[in-house]
């Protein structure tokens, strides 16, 4: 195998696997609501579907284009209304992704897929059964005829021996119906087969443009100047597409305003010399101005059609003028050579040599400072993703997973457009399932105990995606039971993890419980066993991205799971501190104000620890240099600063030398070999080489009242 | 990516080569010397300023910065248990590649590198069962005097645990 055609491969693979993420969820939201706005929802689908044939086929995957060829066909009759979009169609197309995302896998490892003949052909059964159905069910199950008002001029030469047309809309659409299954058997497959011929042919080496322009059917109807009724006939699309109050087409609007008859409209069409609207006057139908009326009707819906037309090739456009496919190893070497930069640029305009204002230096530091920065925020915003997709996923499994378990849920996805860190991004994927698992598992019950608990019937589940001070928070909320303080607590008793009988733990603390490794919530939360997901999981994967998930619930109404994760894991603004020699980074973000404090500001409690009054709050004192093991300049509190720092809404003191200034610190992690050492977040190199240690604001806070 | 490959191709038939010899790095704590098989070996540098670290065990001296990357050091002489002794201008740290990790070993001093042929290494001697025994890869004769093959990989052994925060 050459390289090129491992890089196709691997073009095709990424491609594939992004047009799955993105064909899932319009799959869903289309089982959801049916109607005319649908349309272009399967026109896309259609096309993802289409150009993964293409490039299958072109790659020689067959079992893959084969599929995705059914699944296109089954679109196309769902499309032209031959099929209707029910529940079970909609599992065999998610089937159908399945077993792209299994022969993709497939493909990664071994070049072919050609392991999956047996799904394959069982899959491709499954849904030629649908079409025979459609084929045969065809009247039975045809829709009811589209607004029967929508009556085109025989819209294309092929049709002309479409009679009267004027009340024929029930038969026009029976005509179609007859023919249909004859298209479908035949010539639709034998023409999606040339087609996807052509497109392999046409493509070249770039697999990665499919073409979908090219078989996509026209999707607005071509308006018809009133001046040439008949002149452009060849491409009008079947009169039932055409969604009602559409029409540009003169005849249409003056026949759906009620002004005219179908059969008059027809009349004018016939005599083609004239343009309709002149010769519906002549004909006494209407009058010049209602003729007037309607055209000014025509042409702002003209303007509308044009104008989604432009919107929909702006956004090709933009699709393909504006991004770059770039290998994400290159953006981490980006970004480690920019830590390198602003480390070397804080060497230069900090350093003892500048200091002495030289004239030009200071200004160029300025300049070199401004433009390090400039530079730094382009590198992260590189490495932001939209969180759309990985919340895109979810639909699916709340979908499937409700269903299986006879629950009624709606998810509601707020915040998608939030950019995260790609990281993050992976990082979450894998907690936010299993969460959303619990949330239908445990938290929401069935319909029937909602509907006794003076609830709707149908479950909630709210994911939502928001930043919030350096942060991005990430919630997943349901309307459930909530979680049972309880039969947590008995369970934790049970192992050993509570000591007493619990009754003094917070809630919180309470549901922190359900982290720990092997805790069964399936015992402990609900009846509902076998399951062994493991929250634990959850935080640990929260945790590799230096975030955090916090647990409320309220019994009876819901519990919420709120994933805290850090913006970005790389550069942070950050106050560089002194104790003795050492020094510490605390983040900006949790700094909310340094204070001195007397003698007579600070209480000595019983067990040693201290507390300081700061603005009416008794706040508690944590001494780095004890956890360090440093020699400060003082032990003293009055002798040095207390930084207060603050994580939710908790507050802690800490008690430093001296503040040295703030620092724009690139995170670098302790080493892996060291593993994740207490309430350090990493370390950052200073200017002058030496290395400092960031603080993690949010564990010495939890540590300090752990402690207490 | 050819570089890499090149490079690792190089390496192979180095490694052909010298099937029957294994360079060493030899180096001193003591009266000892010690020899530490050299494809492990990334550099040697003076001894830095090291920043101490919470929570780890007492080897494990902290951290260093080798040219912008932060990477841990343990001292050899704590590993072994042996007396700890003052650095001075020859202490020396060694930088090694063992898996995953950079780890920077503080040594006494560094001697020389040496060509010992398997033929002169031999077995280490389980028999006294002394507790830093199991570092020891096998013992190499120079000459008349002995060298103490150290293994790597247990030198700097699994990452050592700290205490977890959560009660």
């Amino acid at each position: 195998m050459d390289s090129e055609t491992q890089e196709i491969i691997d073009y095709f693979r990424t491609e594939s696997r992004e047009s799955v993420a993105e064909v899932e969820p319009l799959l869903i939201q289309l089982e959801g609501g049916q109607g005319a706005a649908d349309r272009q929802t399967i026109d896309k689908i259609f096309r993802l579907f289409h150009s993964m044939k293409g490039s299958a086929g072109f790659l020689e995957f067959t079992h893959v284009e084969s599929v995705t060829h059914h699944a296109e066909t089954l679109l196309d009759k769902v499309r032209t209304g031959q099929l209707r979009l029910s529940a079970e169609l909609v599992d065999v197309l998610c089937r159908a992704l399945d077993f792209t995302n299994d022969a993709l896998d497939a493909i990664e490892a071994s070049l072919s897929d050609g392991a999956l003949a047996g799904p394959a052909s069982a899959l491709i059964d499954r849904m030629v059964r649908f079409v025979d159905e459609a084929a045969h069910g065809a009247i039975a199950a045809a829709p009811p005829p589209a607004p029967p008002v929508s009556v085109a001029p025989p819209p294309t030469p092929a049709a002309e021996p479409a009679p009267s047309a004027p009340q024929a809309a029930p038969s026009a659409q029976g005509e179609r119906l007859i023919f249909a299954p004859v298209q479908a058997q035949g010539a639709a497959d034998a023409a999606a087969g040339l087609q996807s011929l052509m497109d392999a042919l046409s493509k070249g080496f770039n697999p990665a443009r499919a073409l979908p322009t090219a078989v996509e059917p026209p999707s607005a109807p071509i308006p018809l100047h009133p001046p040439g009724g008949r002149s452009a006939p060849a491409a009008a699309p079947a009169p039932a597409a055409a969604p009602p109050g559409s029409s540009t087409r003169l005849g249409e609007i003056l026949i759906e305003a009620g002004l005219v008859s179908p059969a008059q409209v027809e009349e004018a069409l016939r005599d083609n010399r004239l343009p309709v609207g002149q010769k519906l006057v002549q004909m006494n139908a209407v009058s010049p101005a209602v003729v007037q009326e309607a055209l000014a009707v025509q042409s702002a819906r003209r303007g509308e059609v044009e104008k989604a037309a432009e919107e929909d090739e702006a956004q090709g456009k933009r699709n393909k003028a504006e991004f770059l496919r770039v290998d994400v190893r290159k953006l981490d070497q980006l970004m480690d050579l920019i830590g390198e930069l602003i480390i070397a640029e804080t060497a230069v305009t900090h350093g003892p040599n500048l200091t002495a204002e030289v004239d030009g230096n200071h200004k160029a530091a300025v300049q070199l400072n401004r433009v390090t920065r400039g530079l730094q925020d382009i590198a992260m915003s590189l490495r932001m993703v939209p969180i759309e997709p990985t919340f895109k996923k979810m639909v699916r499994l709340v979908r499937d997973l409700s269903r299986r378990q006879g629950k009624r849920i709606s998810l509601e996805i707020s915040g998608e457009d939030t950019e995260v860190d790609k990281s993050v991004v992976e990082a979450i994927s894998d907690p936010l399932v299993h969460l959303i698992r619990n949330s239908i598992d445990h938290g929401v019950e069935s319909s029937a105990e909602r509907v006794a608990a003076g609830k709707t019937a149908e479950g909630r589940i709210w994911l939502t995606a928001r930043q919030q001070a350096g942060e991005i928070r990430i919630e997943v909320r349901d309307d459930g039971r909530g979680l049972d303080r309880a039969r947590i607590l008995r369970k934790g008793i049970e192992r050993g993890l509570v000591k007493g009988d619990g009754g003094d733990l917070s809630d919180a603390d309470v549901y922190k419980l359900i982290f720990e490794p092997g805790f069964s919530t399936a015992a402990a939360v609900t009846d509902i066993s076998g399951r062994g997901v493991g929250m634990d999981v959850v935080k640990q994967n929260i945790e590799s991205v230096k975030g955090r998930v916090e647990v409320s619930s309220t019994p009876g109404a819901g519990s919420t799971m709120a994933l805290r994760i850090p913006l970005t894991l790389a550069i942070i603004e950050g106050m560089l501190v002194r104790v003795g020699q050492s020094r510490f980074t605390l983040p900006i973000l949790s700094i909310t104000e340094t204070v001195t404090a007397t003698a007579r500001d600070v209480t000595r409690l019983t067990n040693g620890a201290e507390v300081v009054r700061v603005r009416g709050r008794l706040l508690p004192v944590y001494r780095l240099h004890e956890l360090y093991q440093l020699k400060p300049d003082s032990t003293r509190i009055e002798d040095g600063l207390l930084v207060v720092i603050e994580d939710g809404n908790q507050r802690v003191c800490v008690l430093v030398d001296e503040l040295i200034g703030q620092r724009q610190t690139v995170v670098k992690s302790l080493s892996g070999y060291l593993g994740s050492v207490r309430g350090l977040a990493g370390c950052t190199v200073l200017g002058d080489g030496s290395i400092s240690l960031i603080i993690d604001v949010a564990k010495l806070i939890q540590d300090v009242y752990a402690a207490a | 990516m050819p570089s890499i490959a090149h490079t690792h191709a190089a390496s192979l038939t180095e490694a052909d080569e010298l099937q029957e010899r294994t360079k060493y790095l030899t180096f001193i704590l003591g009266s000892e010397s010690y020899g530490l098989d050299i494809m492990y070996v990334r550099e040697i540098i003076g001894m830095q300023q090291v920043t101490t670290v919470p929570d780890v065990p007492a080897f494990v001296k902290g951290v260093i910065n080798l040219r912008g990357k932060v990477i841990p050091v343990m001292d050899v002489r704590l590993r072994f248990r042996m007396e700890p002794r003052a650095y001075d201008d020859r202490t020396c740290i060694i930088v090694i590649h063992v898996g995953d990790w950079l780890v920077g070993l503080v040594v006494d001093t560094v001697s020389e590198v040496l060509d010992i042929p398997q033929g002169d290494v031999e077995a280490p001697p389980h028999a006294f069962g002394r507790n830093n025994d199991h570092f020891i890869a096998g013992m190499g004769k120079v000459g008349d005097q002995v060298r103490m093959l150290l293994d790597a990989e247990k030198l700097v052994g699994a990452p050592p645990r700290s205490a977890s925060l959560s009660a």
